[in-house]
């Protein structure tokens, strides 16, 4: 059975460790960097008082920025043995890998949180639509969730920090370019690669409008991905 | 007490253990010696629920079927080579290792206590020499009052002075659980423990309590130096089954083994004086816990 507790006492000590740790801080820096830089230049280059342009690039810089925040997350362990003492702790392996998703995901929400100034600068420059607003930021809550759990599964594949990282941009990416290539597909097929891709479905929220459809994707990537990271944990019990 | 049944342990066509069966006590530290490879590291991390055996069973205290979390409540263990978690506070990593077996302030005071923790408590782990970061991943092993300790190596790579501390601290922990360490320094397990498991190649090559094992092993033999040169021929006892011997610096050294195991003290005093020799060294030989390694080990085929 999973213990509330156990996953509470587990989260304090991963985000003990973020925040002990300088590489967190300098990769919140770079991804907010980005973003602020792809926010500013229609704003002022083109009077675009939206939220359009993040929407479509934070996808992108997430297939880096969330590997790159979990890549450490089960990898380091393996590498420093530590495994052995968290495996050895009275923790089952669903806490283990729920915690340590959650930690991972309040560093990025926290981070992704920052970027509300980019809404009150639009509230204070113009009166954009709401709906929109509040869409863009859950879109890329949602995506950021979602590759943030295929970061932690390929965290799990390999004990080093850097194949744990090509590996979670690579399946990322493939998430990003599906909807990116439905052009380039069948017909027949358009609609499944449509689907699998998190285009559509982020400009689908992003415009206000919250699909159960499209939330249901996120879920099940959050769901498969996090479930895969356990499945693997509970594999490396038999050697 | 923990009995292994039968363990079977492989990785992929690697045969790490084959079918191992043992048993340790309570109030007792029981070493697992054995080469480089032997299988005590997959044995430990079996006891302690890290890997899950291909077959065999395990009873702890009688209990075949405990849930691995369960298990886990009443298991302090050391892996090989100390793993820390380098960048937390040796209190925070108390705290929180308190706080997960619901444990209070009194507890985190004692382990810190019986480590000698006081000098590094705000430090990072990370920062400690080997000999403190040894001694914090004891405390958050001990923290807890577990029912069994299992230390894989757990002097290696400390000083000398370090070794004997952490050495007497293992002593006073064994009272009321069982306690294993593996360990390939022999003298190590020869002071410390009462029951030694000599496993090679995956297999038990024999297990017991210490002391019946050097009496197994050990013969029936002395050393003796006499002044002055002496024929090995005036020995003349019944139960007399090899003799050796050497001259240096005018001096005759035997070494004398009989058949039985009749204690033949008193008897050479009584001889020398018969004979009216010299006597100036005499001991009863014993088997080193090494001889006894060594002997089994190359037997097997291996070192």
């Amino acid at each position: 059975m999973i213990s509330l507790t156990n996953i509470k006492i587990l989260i304090e000590k991963e985000l003990k460790h973020y925040i002990n740790t300088p590489p967190s801080y300098v990769l919140a820096s770079v991804f907010l960097l980005l973003c602020g830089y792809f926010f500013s230049q229609p704003l002022f280059l083109i009077n675009q008082s939206n939220l359009n342009s993040i929407t479509d690039i934070a996808p992108l810089i997430l297939t880096f920025f969330a590997p790159a925040l979990s890549m450490k997350l089960i990898a380091e362990e393996r590498k420093t043995q530590t495994i052995e003492i968290i495996m050895t702790l009275p923790f089952s392996e669903e806490e283990i890998i729920i915690s340590k998703y959650i930690s991972a995901s309040l560093i990025m929400l926290s981070t992704i949180s920052l970027m509300f100034i980019y809404a009150i600068t639009l509230y204070s420059l113009s009166s954009p639509d709401s709906g929109h607003i509040i869409g863009s930021y859950l879109a890329i809550f949602l995506c950021s969730l979602s590759f943030l759990s295929i970061g932690i599964f390929s965290s799990t594949l390999s004990s080093s920090q850097i194949n744990a990282f090509i590996i979670g941009f690579a399946i990322s990416f493939f998430f990003y370019l599906a909807g990116k290539i439905t052009f380039f597909v069948p017909t027949n097929l358009q609609s499944l690669v449509n689907y699998i891709g998190v285009d559509s479905h982020i400009s689908n929220i992003s415009r206000g409008v919250v699909d159960l459809k499209d939330l249901i994707y996120f879920l099940s990537i959050i769901f498969i991905f996090n479930y895969l990271s356990i499945y693997k944990l509970k594999l490396m019990r038999f050697g | 007490m923990i009995k292994a049944n039968e363990i079977i342990k492989n990785y992929g066509s690697f045969k790490a253990l084959k079918g191992i069966s043992f048993q340790a006590l309570n109030n007792k530290i029981t070493a697992l010696l054995g080469p480089n490879g032997a299988g005590k590291t997959t044995t430990l991390r079996v006891l302690s629920g890290y890997l899950t055996p291909d077959s065999g069973i395990i009873e702890y205290f009688g209990n075949a079927s405990l849930d691995l979390k369960e298990l886990k409540k009443i298991i302090g263990y050391v892996p090989e080579n100390n793993p820390v978690y380098e960048d937390i506070y040796v209190s925070d990593y108390l705290e929180w290792i308190a706080k997960l077996y619901s444990l209070g302030e009194k507890d985190i005071k004692s382990a810190i206590e019986k480590c000698a923790l006081y000098d590094v408590i705000d430090k990072k782990i990370g920062s400690l020499s080997k000999g403190y970061k040894q001694r914090v991943s004891l405390a958050k092993a001990i923290i807890f009052k577990p029912k069994i300790l299992l230390l894989d190596e757990p002097t290696t790579g400390l000083d000398p002075n370090q070794a004997n501390e952490t050495r007497e601290l293992i002593k006073e922990l064994k009272e009321d659980r069982v306690v294993i360490i593996s360990t390939h320094i022999l003298s190590e397990a020869e002071n410390l423990c009462d029951e030694i498991i000599i496993i090679n190649k995956g297999e038990i090559a024999i297990s017991g309590a210490k002391d019946d094992i050097v009496k197994k092993y050990s013969k029936n033999s002395y050393t003796l130096k006499f002044e002055g040169n002496i024929e090995s021929n005036i020995f003349n006892f019944e139960n007399l089954s090899n003799i050796s011997s050497r001259t240096e610096n005018g001096e005759t050294l035997f070494n004398i083994e009989f058949s039985d195991e009749t204690d033949m003290r008193k008897e050479i005093l009584r001889f020398a004086k018969e004979k009216n020799i010299s006597l100036i060294e005499f001991y009863r030989n014993r088997i080193t816990l090494e001889e006894i390694f060594a002997k089994i080990t190359r037997h097997n085929g291996g070192l």
